[in-house]
């Protein structure tokens, strides 16, 4: 005898990645309040008028359904979730490194519902050229914090010691900051990041330095292809880059 | 159920089509085996023809088995228009619209970081070497209206724009579909066309 296979409703999402399946369906990868990242296959949404037709833009908040037991779920729904931010121009490659960074590092049907809400608002104040920067630093920061990988910002070794804003840290993989004469993080842009002020030019340096440094062991030898995005002759004079 | 083994390869070579399953796949190789042996000839002839030879034009990187192909080729195309497109499918449908005399680039894609696909890979360093070599004076760049489409146009649009700002960049609009009511338009596509308004 079978039971009525698992359904979900009305759960909010974002797409995080799209790719053609079959003649005109697609597999979706999502990330979800309660569930956390999953794949779905979203049946005829490639058709004109599909239903599921929302489910093809990524960086939308959205409200879907699924149903199904195993790995790989059956989309039923997807409607847009109310009021949303258009993302546009540079905000875009954020938009993208962000998903890179979703897929890569958060495993599939593990919730993350405070990883979930921090990418939520990380995408709503991705319109303002001058807070997309700090935005990406803090979202790395309690991506890291969510995987269990995090660090202090203001504490570092030996002894958990108060961060100096006179003296010069380096980073640890296992032990989190280190005093270092030589270390190229200054104790005072590390302050500046544990109180999440962003507005010295050199904070914002040290944190991108910093991050990178961190997520570099997640990645392996598969650094992430959004960065390259940023490499465009244009851009770049912003600093927004990851 | 199983056949022979040649009658069997040939089902199982036609479920490579869009489409088409096995019952389909069954249905087209009795066909061609029982009624049209000449059309299935000629099928395989074309097939291995086109295969064998079709490569990607020098210039637009459109699909031809000419090293320029018929547009690239003509030159009562404007060459100082360039229309960037992702796949030889949109050259088609721009060129039976029939309003635009200029010419094109494919991309075969859209910038897909989780894919791998990068600038280099969708050909942006091949593109900046054409719009040179043309004297290109506007670039039309008519990408999907999804994410990855968008974020391919803002890349090249910044690209061009570090490389000589005399040339224009311009991106298609995209929106409410002609004929369309806009209870029945989705949302995106409603916020897309509030974006790209023009002023009356
Ligand atoms: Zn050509």
């Amino acid at each position: 005898m079978t039971t009525a296979e698992p359904r979900v409703e009305g759960q909010p999402a974002y797409v995080l990645h799209i790719r053609p399946y079959r003649d005109d369906s697609a597999l979706v990868d999502l990330f979800t309040a309660d569930y956390g990242r999953l794949r779905a296959v979203a049946r005829g949404v490639r058709k004109a008028r599909s239903r599921l037709r929302d489910a093809t833009q990524s960086l939308r908040a959205l409200r879907v359904g699924w149903r199904g037991r195993g790995e790989l779920k059956t989309l039923t729904a997807a409607e847009p979730a109310g009021v949303d931010v258009l993302v546009q121009g540079e905000a875009l490659w954020c938009g993208l490194y962000l998903n890179e960074l979703v897929m890569r590092l958060v495993p599939s049907h593990d919730p993350q519902p405070r990883l979930f809400a921090y990418y939520q608002l990380a995408l709503s104040e991705m319109a303002d050229a001058d807070t997309r920067e700090p935005v990406l630093r803090v979202f790395e920061g309690r991506l890291l914090e969510e995987l269990g990988l995090g660090f202090a910002l203001d504490r570092a070794e030996p002894g958990q010691q108060a961060v100096a804003a006179g003296l010069n840290y380096r980073l640890d993989p296992q032990r989190g900051l280190l005093s270092d004469a030589g270390g190229p993080y200054p104790g005072h842009a590390l302050l500046a990041m544990a109180a999440d002020d962003y507005s010295e030019p050199l904070t914002r340096r040290c944190a991108k330095r910093l991050m990178r440094e961190a997520l570099a062991p997640l990645l392996g030898d598969r650094p992430l292809q959004s960065r390259s995005l940023f490499n465009a002759r244009g851009a770049g004079q912003r600093g927004a880059q990851p | 159920m199983s056949f022979s083994p040649l009658i069997d390869q040939l089902i199982a070579s036609l479920r490579c089509l869009p489409g088409v399953g096995a019952r389909s796949a069954q249905r087209m190789a009795f066909h061609l085996l029982e009624r049209d042996r000449e059309g299935a000839l000629k099928l395989s002839q074309a097939l291995a023809q086109a295969v064998e030879r079709v490569g990607h034009c020098q210039r637009c990187r459109t699909l031809t088995e000419l090293s320029l192909c018929k547009l690239c080729d003509n030159p009562e195309r404007d060459a100082s228009q360039l229309c960037v497109v992702e796949t030889p499918a949109d050259v088609l449908a721009i060129e039976q619209a029939g309003s635009f005399q200029g010419r094109y680039f494919v991309l075969h894609g859209h910038l897909s970081p989780i894919d791998g696909l990068g600038p280099e890979e969708i050909g942006l360093g091949e593109l900046e070497a054409l719009v040179q070599e043309m004297g290109v004076k506007e670039l039309i760049v008519a990408t999907n209206p999804t994410v990855e489409g968008e974020a391919t146009a803002h890349y090249i649009a910044e690209q061009l724009r570090g490389l000589d700002d005399s040339i224009a960049v311009s991106r298609i609009a995209h929106g409410v579909p002609l004929g369309g009511e806009l209870e029945y338009v989705d949302g995106g596509t409603l916020a897309h066309a509030f974006a790209g308004r023009k002023r009356l």
